[in-house]
Parts: structure tokens; sequence; C-alpha cells
């Protein structure tokens, strides 16, 4: 099961221009692996641009699909 | 330093959205020594490849991304000759068979066959190495890798794409592990498919219109990521930054593929002489042979003429090039195939030696040199028009002379244009239907994709489509840049090539949908290849010659000796002079008719000069009414200088022909007759505003040197610039007058041949079915509805004075049915109803009766309604089904029929009601609306005879009333709008011109940009189809009246 959220979070530890650890609501998460990276383009015919997509592994054992545009960062989806 | 090795352009069919020119440019600009070519499964591009590549000075590298027999992608290089021939072969293979055509698909078997000279990466996501890997199956890619690499050796290579997709690194690791273990090498790519990742949009889009999706439907096959951009090496080191050495081997292989494919080659075939004569010694018998059958006297000025031709045509290698046309045409002419030669071949006295064209080159003094001549960049093009219905025969004579392996059709690539890039673009973006039906169908027809954003500041019918201009802007701007991209790959009407050596050497070949090989090549490229083109084209034309010839052999006159008529012939000058020319080949148009009418032609020369005066050149440069004056005596005929006057003498002192502008050239500046060719290319190409003021520099500098005044060669140059951008070909204009003149005579003499002949051609010429049909009727002849009893496929003559409409008009109707339908008539006599017909014939389905009962066909056999007859239609087809009558389709059995009652009809079975006669169910307007929709013509009436006693009471005139009106006379008038267009105009003003047909004659009207923006915008939607017009009559100098349309308004 997997849970589309695509919810920011606050990245307070960065690894160049990604995010090494961050805050969900008051969870905080680090990342230990990162299983994978891929680009994904958005509805460009709204303006939208593309996206660094990240699937981690966090301390607190969550597969996570992160999204990141523009220094912003949202949890994109929940492996549950 | 990285290279480029798998790129898709815009060959790649709605999955390439880069021009090659752009690639190579972006390649070069990075400083890359190579660029590869990839396309998916042709190597279309491959020419313009090279052809960029010389010009940028990059290396180009030729090859394809082929798909395999199991949907894998591989990516092929070619490392030499052999290589590009063996890729050829593998691309023919792959598109050899039915399903293939369109969904080519290559067996490893036959890639393993020909891989001699190939290089090999495994290929991009689609490739079944990475599916392996993807899918976790080690094994198989190893297993796959072994395989590859026991047939390839050191020309395989793993490619690790860099793509931006997910698993990319997790790929790349296991590939670099089996690497290791095989020691097969890595190589880096990017995949490209567009120049610049700000094209992504237009990308995405064409794989949407591929996949028929939009952009708001996630599907696999479209792109993922702006990744698969040309990037420069920076990037790549970038991209690659884990894997350093698979950049570096791009570099590697690109040393080691040649230069495969070799332009500027000519691979046409030796003609085979008989007794070991020498090419040229058989041309030039033939030649002298010809001149003296075809001229009373060979004097010794075409003798001249003639030497200085052929020693032209054998210094320049175009020895066999002449014998192979003659060849062709020689089997034509000997199996009585019509044909005749168009285009600058009629600049040539050997072609008309040889019959290739009817014009007499030397006679008329036409300038070889437009044609052929040393220092001409161009190869010579040679056009010969065949009867369409038989030139067939001609294109398999072809095949069976010079070998199947060796002849093959050229290609043609359709565009995005304006109309297809509104509809296909717009779905994809997923735009109102609505809204993408009523815009593209107001979208001119000639409009092109890059011009849709302005056309709705200029085109007034497109004016309320501005209020979406916010929605539309995407599809404008994708429009724009697609504008010009191969959209669907087709066969050319009528080019073929014919080569030397089989033609693998050169190019691969794919079957078009009527089962002919051709080149991927379109006519440009098959010359950049070293192929020489002749285009054996299908004019209809010559087929309605040949129709209303048979047709004629049946009548009282006798068979029309068509290769003899009488160039002098004064009813038929009269009758053009009238401007009465529908039908007539190249001068039905109503700027043709209307020119007629005011000319007075009373010669062919005057022929000549109407075909090439309604061209937009002389329209552009205000030449036609100057032209008219001087003809007539109406304004006296100037020179700018003295040594114009025997160049332009026979047009008055007007250029006319691009062979005057040859001719200008040399008498005023001295130009060479290659110079001067190339100032008219460079004219008549429109190419850039340097090259033409360079080459008006010299012009005016060699005049100079020759004594001429600079005022007069400036003004000179500035005639020849003025008209050249459009100029046409005098020997064109000449060979399209004889045939002009020729069914002028026919329509003169045998009307009811002719036009039977033409509607037998449908579709042909310039008008539709009903306006043919009026013209005929104008001029007496009878227009007899289809008639089950009377009626065969093609339509025929009863009588001079009338035409029987045929069963080939009646929309979707098949010939096999027809021929049915009167081979039981034939055998077993007259039709005596539906239901007769429905039990005596079993090809004929319910569509074929429906259509037939529509269109009247019936009316003389039945004397119930044609709806009623309908409504009956599915009890008689169920009675039938019920009986087993007929026979079950294809199982007919003559046996059994002659055994069955005569005329069995189902009519007469008592348990089958004949239909009621009560009538009124199909009014008039319904039975003309399923005429004119199924058979293009009315034949129980007019539209406007419907309406007449009103149209009359509000104070309508009919057309023959204008007609016959005194000039300035102010008129109304309604009538059916026939072809509306608008013609380019010398003040870049929109003039539309358009025809208008009532129940009795036709009327041209012209209407000026003021009232075509007010309200003549309704002319090009559907509401403009039935009109009320008011205006002034006008008769500008001619016989013939015409309307100067003031305001216009919609009759539905």
């Amino acid at each position: 099961m997997t849970r589309i959220v695509q919810r920011p979070v606050a990245v307070y530890r960065w690894n160049g221009m990604e995010p090494e650890a961050f805050r969900d609501h008051d969870t905080e998460y680090v990342i230990v692996d990162v299983l994978d990276r891929w680009r994904e383009m958005g509805n460009w015919w709204q303006g939208e641009g593309e996206r660094l997509m990240m699937r981690v592994w966090t301390s607190a054992n969550d597969l996570l699909d992160l999204e990141g545009e523009s220094g912003e960062w949202r949890i994109y989806k929940i492996w549950d | 330093m990285f290279v480029h090795l798998h790129c898709h352009s815009s060959y790649s069919f709605l999955d390439g959205a880069s021009s090659i020119e752009s690639l190579v440019a972006q390649a070069a600009m990075y400083n890359m020594p190579a660029l590869a070519l990839t396309d998916h499964n042709t190597i279309a591009g491959l020419p313009e490849l090279h052809k960029w590549a010389a010009i940028y000075r990059i290396k180009p590298i030729s090859g394809a991304e082929v798909t395999m027999a199991d949907g894998t992608h591989i990516t092929l290089l070619v490392q030499n000759r052999e290589g590009f021939r063996n890729l050829c072969e593998l691309l023919t293979i792959a598109h050899d068979g039915p399903e293939k055509r369109t969904e080519p698909r290559l067996s490893e078997d036959d890639l393993f066959r020909l891989h001699g000279g190939l290089l090999v990466l495994s290929g991009c996501r689609k490739s079944f190495l990475q599916n392996a890997l993807h899918r976790r199956a080690y094994g198989r890619a190893r297993a796959w890798v072994d395989k590859y690499r026991g047939v390839f050796g050191d020309r395989l290579y793993l490619e690790c794409e860099a793509d931006g997709y997910p698993q990319r690194y997790a790929a790349w690791r296991l590939m670099a592990q089996l690497s290791e273990e095989t020691g097969v090498p890595l190589v880096a790519t990017s995949n490209v498919h567009y120049v610049d990742k700000q094209l992504f949009p237009v990308h995405d889009v064409l794989r949407c219109i591929g996949l028929g999706c939009d952009v708001y439907t996630p599907h696999p096959d479209r792109p993922l990521n702006r990744q698969r951009w040309l990037h420069d090496q920076e990037e790549a080191l970038r991209r690659f930054e884990s894997i350093p050495e698979a950049v570096s081997r791009t570099m590697e292989i690109a040393l080691r593929c040649e230069v495969a494919l070799a332009l500027n080659e000519t691979h046409f075939p030796n003609f085979r002489t008989s007794n070991g004569q020498s090419g040229a010694d058989m041309l030039r018998e033939l030649v002298f042979q010809g001149a003296k059958e075809r001229y009373s006297d060979v004097d010794n000025s075409l003798i001249a003429r003639l030497n200085h031709e052929l020693e032209m045509i054998c210094e320049l290698g175009y020895v066999d090039y002449f014998l192979v046309v003659w060849d062709i045409v020689r089997f034509a002419r000997s199996r009585g195939i019509r044909c005749a030669g168009r285009g600058s071949a009629a600049d040539s006295a050997v072609a008309y030696c040889l019959y290739i064209t009817d014009v007499d080159a030397a006679g008329r003094g036409l300038l070889f040199e437009r044609f052929m001549s040393l220092e001409r960049a161009e190869r010579p093009d040679i056009d010969i028009d065949f009867a369409a219905d038989r030139r067939d025969e001609v294109m398999a004579y072809v095949y069976r002379t010079y070998g199947r392996d060796k002849v093959a059709r050229v290609a043609t690539y359709q565009t995005f244009r304006g109309r297809s890039a509104v509809r296909e673009i717009g779905q994809a973006m997923a735009l109102p239907e609505h809204l993408l039906d009523s815009l593209a169908k107001r979208v001119p027809w000639s409009a092109h994709a890059d011009q849709l954003d302005g056309l709705l500041d200029r085109v007034p019918e497109l004016g309320e489509f501005r209020t979406h201009r916010k929605a539309l802007q995407w599809l404008f701007a994708i429009a724009r840049h697609i504008a010009g991209f191969p959209r669907h790959f087709g066969m050319h009407s009528g080019g073929i090539v014919i080569s030397q050596h089989p033609l693998y050497e050169t190019t691969s070949l794919q079957p078009s949908a009527k089962g002919e090989w051709m080149t991927p090549y379109d006519k440009r490229t098959v010359e950049d290849v070293g192929l020489v083109k002749l285009d054996l084209l299908s004019l209809r034309t010559m087929a309605a010659v040949e129709g209303a010839i048979e047709l004629s052999a049946a009548g009282a006159r006798g068979k029309i000796d068509y290769d003899h008529l009488p160039f002098d012939d004064p009813a038929t000058f009269e009758m053009i002079r009238r401007g009465e020319t529908i039908g007539v080949f190249q001068l039905e148009s109503p700027a043709q008719r209307a020119l007629q009418s005011r000319l007075n032609a009373d010669g062919l020369e005057d022929i000549v000069a109407s075909v090439a005066l309604i061209r937009p050149g002389p329209i552009l440069g205000n030449m036609v009414d100057p032209f008219i004056a001087r003809r007539n005596g109406h304004e006296p005929i100037m020179y700018l200088h003295p040594k114009l006057e025997p160049i332009l003498g026979k047009t008055y002192g007007v250029v006319l022909f691009q062979e005057q502008v040859i001719e200008i050239a040399t008498a005023i500046a001295n130009f060479t007759p290659g110079e001067a060719d190339e100032l008219r290319r460079v004219m008549s190409h429109a190419r850039s505003h340097a090259e033409m003021v360079n080459i008006g520099e010299r012009f005016m500098a060699k005049a100079k040197e020759g004594g001429i005044p600079e005022d007069v060669s400036k003004t000179i140059f500035s005639y020849i610039q003025a008209y050249a951008s459009y100029g046409f070909c005098e020997a064109h204009a000449a060979a399209f007058a004889t045939t002009a003149y020729k069914t002028a005579y026919l329509v003169q003499h045998y009307p009811a041949e002719f036009y039977a002949s033409i509607l037998n051609q449908y579709p042909m010429g310039y008008y539709p079915v009903h306006v043919i049909c009026a013209e005929a009727k104008r001029r007496g002849i009878r227009i007899l509805p289809v008639d089950v009893n009377e009626s065969d496929w093609n339509c025929t003559i009863p009588s001079s004075d009338s035409i029987r409409l045929g069963f080939r008009l009646i929309k979707r109707f098949s010939q096999p049915v027809s021929e049915a339908i009167t081979g039981e008539r034939d055998r077993r006599g007259r039709y005596l109803s539906v239901a007769d017909m429905v039990c005596r014939v079993p090809h004929v389905d319910r569509l074929h009766l429906e259509h037939l009962v529509r269109v009247g066909a019936f009316d003389t056999v039945e004397s119930a309604d044609r709806q009623v007859l309908l409504w009956h239609l599915p009890q008689w087809l169920a009675r039938r089904d019920e009986h087993n009558l007929p026979l079950l389709e294809g199982a007919w059995n003559e046996a059994v029929i002659a055994a069955a009652p005569p005329r069995r009809s189902l009519a007469s079975n008592p348990a089958i009601p004949a239909p009621s006669t009560r009538s009124g169910y199909s009014s008039m307007a319904k039975r003309l609306a399923d005429e004119y929709q199924l058979l293009g013509v009315g034949v129980s009436g007019h539209w406007l005879s419907l309406y007449r006693s009103s149209l009359k009471s509000l104070g309508y005139q009919t057309i023959q009333e204008v007609l016959e009106a005194a000039e300035g006379t102010r008129v109304t008038v309604a009538g059916v709008a026939i072809r509306p267009h608008r013609p380019p105009t010398k003040s870049g003003r929109t003039v539309v011109f358009f025809t208008l047909e009532d129940e009795e004659s036709m009327l041209d009207a012209t209407m000026f940009e003021s009232v075509y923006k007010t309200e003549g915008a309704i002319l090009f939607t559907p509401s403009g189809r039935l009109l009320g017009v008011s205006g002034t009559v006008q008769y500008r100098g001619g016989e013939r009246s015409q309307l100067l349309v003031e305001h216009v308004w919609s009759l539905t």
C-alpha cells in the first residue's frame, strides 16, 4: 500500500542540494539511505517545472518518496 | 570529448522534436567532432544529416534505432560502407510484411546474418538488456551479452543512458558488472529527442499525438522529464560522473565510424544498347531519326541545335538518362498509353525528337540551358504525364526492365499544416472538441502551422477565436515549432528512381500502402544520394482524353483523331474567347475564364501566355493588365533597352517566362548561361536577401561593363526580381498549352464525350460534379440520372446530346457490385423493382440499395416514394435471408440461376406486400439533399429552383438575367457558392473570388477586402453555401460579365 500525501517538509540538514534530515509536523526524519533518484516533469502547460524525486529509507524505518523543486521539498508518497 | 551517439530527429515521427539542422548546429556549437542520427527504424534523415554536417564541419555518423521482433529496441551505428548496405537491407526486411509496414520488426536471425560493418549499442530503456536488468533477470542479461558478443565481438557496447529515469543508477551498476565479467565496454548516451530542454513540451505533445492521449493522461510511453536534450560535454561528465570511461568511449566509437553515405555520386543505370553500340551513338541516331519524322525540313540551324544539346548531354553524363526516358515513352506509345513530357524538359529539342515532349523547342526558340547546362547546379528533371488509368502499366514495365532491386518509388512527407496542427495539437492539449472543430474548419486550407497566431487578427472568420487566445497559446506555440516537421510518410505521386546498383547500396526500402517499394528519401534527398529521379505522373486529363476518344468511337462522327487535331480551329478559339472553358485543362478557373474573355486569344501562343499569366508571379507583378492591353493594341509596346526586343517581343515587352530571365541576364549583363541559371534559382527559390543583393550587384556590374546605363540595368533587374519569385517556365507553359487547346477542342466539338469522360475520372479538375453537369446542360446536353436499367459503372452517352450518369458517381459504390448489377441485367433482363434486384443480385447489400434508392436509380421502375422504398428495404433483405435467396455471396451459381423461374421476384411473393404507392414522404428538398450528398449533383432539380418563386417575389434576379445586364447595373442575385478562394495579390490585400451557380447559369464574383472583412467571412463557414449577393455588373473590357460584390448574406 502507498499513500500520496504531497505534504511540505522542513529540511534542517542538507547534503548539497538534497535533504539529509527533515521535519514533518513534529516528527524528525534522518535519511539513512537513498534508494533511487529520478526526475519528473510537472504539468508544464500550467507553469510547473521539473522535480527531483528521491526514494529514501529514514531512521524511523519509513520508506518515502520525496519531491523537490526550487529548494522546496515535500513528502510525495509514503510506502506502508 | 563527448559525442552524442543516440539521437532522434523529427524523422522519428512524433518522437523527435528537433530538425536535423538544429541538432547538427547545436553539436557544432558545443565543438563536438561528430553526431550520430539514430531515428526509429529509418534512415530518412541521413542525407540531411550529411548535408548539414558538411556545412557545420562535423562528422556524420549513420545509424538507426531498430525495433526487434520482440518489440525491444537496439541502436545500430554504421561503421563502413558494408555496414550501411546491411543497415539498408535490415530496415527493408524489418518493413517487409503487411503488419510490419507501419510497425517494423527485425528478427535477431536477420540481424546476425547481416551484422557486418555495424556497431551495436545495447539500447535504451526499451532494450532487451535494460528490460532484463530492471526485472532483476541478470542471467538473461548476461546470456544476451554473450550471444551478441559472439556475433559482433568488439563491435558491441553496453549503452548507459543518463535520462533521469528511476532505477537508472541501479541499472548502471549491473551494466558495469556485466562489462567487467564479459569485457564488453560501456558507452554513454543521452537518447536525445530535442535540441534544448525548453522543447520538452513539444516532445511531450508529439508523443501524446502519437499515443492518442492528452496531456492529462499518464502513459508509460510519454517522456517523464526533460533530460533528453542535446547537452554539452560538461553536462555529460556531470551525468556520468561515476563512469567517465563511458564518456570518453563515445569519441572512440565516433572514430571507428566512417562517413558511409556518399553524396553527389550518380547511380543512374547504363542503358543496354544492342550490337555493342555506344549509348551516345544510339542517342544521336534516335534523335536524328526523330528529327526527320518530326520536321519536314531538318535545316542547318536545327542540326546545330541538336548537336549542341547532344554534346551537353554527353558531357554532363546524361546519355543513359535520356535513353531510359526514351525507352519508357516508347513503351507507353507502343501500348497506346497517352503521355506527354512537361516541365523544363520541353526546352530540349532532343526530348522533342525522342517523342518525350510535344513542344517544338527549336521552333519556339526555347532555351536549352534552362533545362541543362554545364554550370547548372541542379540535376535535370524530366516529368512525364501518363493517362491516369494506365500509368501503372508503365511502372510495371520499368520494374520489369530495370530490375525490382534497382527500381523504387520516391517518398513524400506531408508536414504539419495549419488545420492538422489545430486538430492534433489541440486534442493532445485536451482543448474542447467543438472549439477545435470550428477553428480547424475556418483556418484557410493553405495556412502553415506557424502562422496560426497571426491569422486570428488577419482572417475575419477567425475573429471570434481571439477571445480564446489564452487557451490556445500552447497550441500556437507548439504549432510554430513543428511547422514543417514530417507528419505522414507516403508515396510521391510519380517519382521513381532507377539505380545502376542494387538500391541497398544507397537506401533502405519500405512498402507503400499500395504495396510498391519506396525509398524513405523524398524527391530532394534522392538526388543528394546520387539517385536520379524520374517523374512518371498520372494525369487524369490524359485518361479523360482517352475516355472521350473511346466514347466517340461509337458515335456517328467516328473516333476522334486526337493526335491530328487542327491547331487553328476558329470555333474552338471563339469558345475560348467567350471564357466558356469549364473542363478545359488549365483554363477553367474563374481567373483563367475571365482572362480569356479579355485576351482575344486566336492562336496557341496566346494560350501559352495564358497558362503563364495566371500565376502568382505575373499577378503580384501586376503584369496581367499591361499584357492584355499590349496584346490587344490598347497600349504601346516599349522596351527598356533595344537588346530586350528580341527576347520580350513575343510577350509584348512583358517578362513572362523564366527562360526570358536567363536570356535577359545573358544579353544585358553578359552572364554565362550557368550564371544566368543561378540568377533564376536565387530568385525562384526565394533565398536569402543577402544572396539576392549579391547577385543583383553582379548583374549591375557586368551590365555596366557591357555599356548599359546603370539606371536602365537597375530597372531591368528590379523587373526580373519582382517577377521571378514565382516565374513560370515557357517550355512547361507550352506543354500545358498544347493539352489545354486540345481539350478545348474536345469541349467545343465533343462536349458529351468529353464531359462524360471527365465525370468518369472524377475527382479531377477545378470544379465539383454538379458544375461539370451544369456546364454540360448549358451546352444542350441532357444529364440523365443513374438508372438501374440504363446505367453502367461509367457515365455513358446514349446519344450525342445526353450523358447517362454511371454508378461510379454514387458515394461508396463499388465496381464489383456495379458489375454484378449490369451482368445480371444483361443475362436476365431489366429489373422490375427494388425487390427484384434484392432477389437477383447477391452482391448488392443494404448500403448499396439505400444509395441506389436515394439517388433515384429506381425511379423509372418504382411508383412508390423513395422514402417508402427505404422503409421496405430491411423487410426485403430479411426475406432474402429467410428464403436463402440468393445463394451465399461468393457461391453464386450460374446453373442454379438458370434453373430458377425467370425474373423470380420477392415482390411477386404474396407473403411480401408491395410498397405503398402513396407519395409525399420525400420532399424535393430531401431528394436534392440525398442526390447532392451521394451523387454530387441534383438530378431532380436545383436548390435554387425550390426557392425561385420566393426569391423572385423578394426581388432576386436569376444569374442569366445578370449575365445579360449592362455594365454598371446593380443587381441582387442568389446562388450556390463554388470554390471561394483568396489568391495572393500585389497589394497584399485580400480579394475573394468565387462562382455563383443557380438552376440555369453560373456567374463569377469578386469581393474586395472591405466587404470580406465586414460580411464576406461567411463564405468560408458552413453557412456560406447558399448565398444572397448584391453588387455591380462588370465586363472589364471582356465579353463575359462578372459581379463586383458589395453585400453578401447567407440564405441557409
